[in-house]
């Protein structure tokens, strides 16, 4: 898609983890999204949170991969992308993980090497079990803790340090709960995801440490057949771990370089050079649009992406170009990135007016 | 790979320079969930510098979404996850 002598448009997909967004709030249901939005745009950054199908993933090669927190330190200007054409990978596991579950896991470390030829360091099993709590907040929003920050940080400087890895993979055990409610919805397609916030901390703490692209993917006990779920929700049932499309997705993750790099290189990406960017539109509320927000980048605010977020960008006094779908984004995407005013396709063209000074009421 | 770097004084107190890379200087930490209340501010720049500071009495902040307005009491609700460290001696 890319022309000469027009810089590469770029977007900012984002649709935040464990707020019940309709659209990727499930098992990586929003990667029909950015395979679309990739094909108008020349390059798409967006988070795993977003591609993320278990088993399933779709690797793109104007696609980044780029974990939350960065994608917040982007968004402020204080990160720059990288893209890279590999990364060697290095595996974290939670020592709470039971040895059977443990060799499935390595098993789907093994097969990334084998089938897709990725680079898989040797693995590393936490000093201590991380005990993962869930928690629902007010908001609706699910959220997390673990007990055991320090000895999953540990864990990755080994990784960073000894072994001298790229990116990180962690797999931590969370707490089974195949009765509770919100997993009954989940797999429904109703509901938010109950993993989705704890997993977030944990990849975040490990980048704002380690500035080192990382995903997380959460050790469960297999679930029993439920002939009912919903497609959204289907992805993750498919295998006895969630852990391919992080390996998939981390193999050519961008890295994360600092303000003024020391040897700066053509194609590394910053924030400025983002033309748009795309939120669900009850989800303004996160620190990536806050900052986008400072600079002239449109906003695109998505109605149909419904989420428990109750954060329009009009209450935060925020511009944004509304707009009911992704289909319509995806619209509005191409238009602009032609230099054609969205306006111009509608029936909404109003004729020139002449300019009215405005004067100080002083004068 | 060390780079330093110091952060532009007019930038939140969430974004972090490249630095430390690789180096561990706690011995434990926790994470702590927190919800509050921020006075809604006159633009996005001045609303991220109220929150930073609002969660800093808590602990560093990790992750964090405003995520509702009260319009009338212009407040903004947030919800937060904050890491307590206890550094080394």
């Amino acid at each position: 898609m890319t022309q000469p002598l027009t810089r590469p448009y770029t977007v900012v997909v984002i649709v935040p983890t464990g707020v019940g967004a309709a659209i990727g709030g499930y098992a990586g249901d929003a990667l029909p999204v950015v395979r679309a939005i990739a094909q108008v745009a020349d390059r798409v950054i967006t988070h795993p949170n977003v591609l993320n199908g278990a088993s399933l993933y779709w690797s793109m090669p104007n696609v980044s991969y780029v974990e939350g927190y960065g994608l917040d330190q982007f968004a402020a200007g204080q990160w720059g992308l990288r893209p890279v054409h590999r990364n060697r990978i290095g595996l974290l596991l939670d020592q709470g993980i039971e040895p059977e579950l443990r060799d499935r896991h390595l098993q789907v470390a093994d097969a990334a090497r084998a089938t897709l030829g990725l680079e898989i360091a040797d693995y590393v099993v936490t000093d201590a079990p991380l005990e993962v709590e869930l928690r629902t907040a007010a908001s609706g929003a699910t959220w997390g803790t673990i007990r055991q920050p320090d000895s999953l940080l540990r864990g990755a400087e080994t990784l960073v340090q000894q072994l001298g890895v790229e990116a990180i993979a962690v797999v931590a055990r969370f707490p089974d709960d195949q009765d509770s409610a919100a997993l009954m919805d989940y797999r429904q397609g109703k509901g938010v995801d109950p993993l989705a916030g704890a997993e977030a901390v944990i990849s975040h703490l490990i980048v704002r440490q380690f500035q080192v692209p990382c995903a997380h993917a959460p050790a469960l006990a297999p679930l029993p057949l439920d002939p009912t779920i919903s497609p959204r929700s289907a992805a993750e049932e498919l295998g006895y771990t969630f852990l391919p499309c992080v390996l998939a997705g981390l193999s050519r993750a961008p890295h994360f370089i600092p303000q003024s790099p020391p040897q700066p290189q053509v194609t590394d990406i910053w924030a400025e050079q983002v033309d748009a960017i795309l939120v669900p539109a009850t989800a303004c509320g996160g620190s990536a649009v806050l900052s986008f927000a400072q600079s002239a980048t449109p906003l695109i605010t998505v109605q149909e992406n419904t989420t428990r977020m109750q954060v329009p960008a009009e209450a935060l006094g925020l511009e944004a170009i509304a707009v009911s779908s992704y289909l319509e984004a995806i619209g509005v995407l191409a238009a602009h990135r032609a230099g054609i005013s969205p306006t111009a396709l509608t029936t909404k063209l109003a004729g020139l007016k002449p300019h009215k000074e405005r004067r100080s009421q002083n004068l | 790979m060390t780079t330093s770097l110091v952060s532009p004084a007019s930038k939140s107190d969430f974004v972090r320079p490249i630095s430390n890379r690789f180096r561990i200087d706690f011995e434990y930490m926790l994470t702590q969930f927190v919800s509050l209340s921020v006075p809604l501010q006159a633009n996005p720049a001045a609303m991220e510098r109220a929150i930073a500071q609002a969660l800093q009495s808590y602990g560093e902040p990790l992750r964090w979404a405003i995520t509702a307005v009260d319009t009338a009491a212009q407040t903004a609700a947030i919800e937060a996850v904050v890491t307590i460290a206890t550094r080394v001696a």
